[in-house]
């Protein structure tokens, strides 16, 4: 399809396609009926809190309140049923990730990656114009 | 591997979106694709942004914004405005191109998160209706 593509779209002496850089963007997520549980906002907000150590660190990085942060992480425990992060006894300074929470911030950013790079090989392959990743 | 008991009493549904943009902006999503397929169904803008909840208006808006993106013609009206209008042969290429990346996409992003979520997942079901 591609080629065919090509060979009526784009006479040779000006590929037809848009000017510029043509950019993939992608937008992955998990819902329930009770809305969205998992998607790359939070597998963020899990990373910082895992380099940082802190949900209120994390969450002013990431310019969110800590309230609306902790709001995200609380609303996907109570879909899952299961605990992502633990806090320290020392009150809200200091707080790491559960086993669960390190694991599946870990395999979020597996499936985002791997179905980034199909898109991007794929719509190499099927538009007859230059396509790069969002942050290439 | 299945490492936790299931979400509540439903799968997690998958969500996808997927689109091309330049400086300028979107030129081909879903949506564009989607309103490119029904005018081939019905030989009519105004009869594909109705079908799909739109004003022709907005239908008219976002075609010639991609025709101005890519630089080229993806709709041709007829001499008058009661011949409707048809695709475009590039039109018609970048639609089922659109589609066809779509939908392998989609199916990597499913079979992908059976080998490394824990939960069985389905699929939105608007993403398939074609």
């Amino acid at each position: 399809m591609s080629s065919t593509f090509r060979r009526k779209c784009s006479p040779p002496a000006e590929p037809s396609g848009p000017e510029g850089h043509s950019t993939l963007r992608i937008h992955l997520w998990l819902e329930t009926d009770e809305g969205v549980f998992f998607g790359i906002g939070r597998a963020q907000l899990l990373a910082k809190i895992e380099e940082r150590g802190s949900l209120k660190k994390a969450a002013d990085e990431l310019g969110m309140s800590y309230r609306a942060a902790w709001g995200k992480i609380r609303k996907t425990e109570t879909i899952l049923g299961v605990k992502l992060i633990s806090q320290n006894d020392s009150k809200r300074e200091g707080c790491q990730l559960t086993d669960f929470g390190s694991l599946l911030k870990e395999r979020y950013f597996a499936w985002f990656k791997a179905v980034e790079d199909v898109a991007i090989r794929k719509a190499r392959e099927v538009f007859p114009w230059p396509v790069k990743g969002y942050e290439e | 591997m299945r490492w936790l008991p299931s979400v509540s009493e439903e799968n997690p549904t998958i969500r996808l979106h997927l689109w091309l943009e330049t400086e300028q902006g979107l030129f081909l999503g879903l949506g564009r694709a989607l309103l490119l397929q029904k005018v081939a169904q019905h030989g009519s803008l105004r009869k594909a942004a109705q079908e799909l909840g739109m004003s022709y208006r907005a239908a008219w808006g976002k075609i010639r914004k991609s025709e101005e993106i890519l630089g080229m013609k993806l709709i041709n009206r007829g001499p008058t405005k009661r011949d409707g209008c048809r695709l475009t042969e590039s039109g018609r290429l970048l639609m089922e191109s659109f589609l066809l990346w779509y939908d392998t996409v989609e199916l990597e992003a499913v079979k992908r998160a059976e080998e490394l979520l824990p939960w069985d997942v389905k699929v939105y079901p608007s993403n398939t209706e074609w």
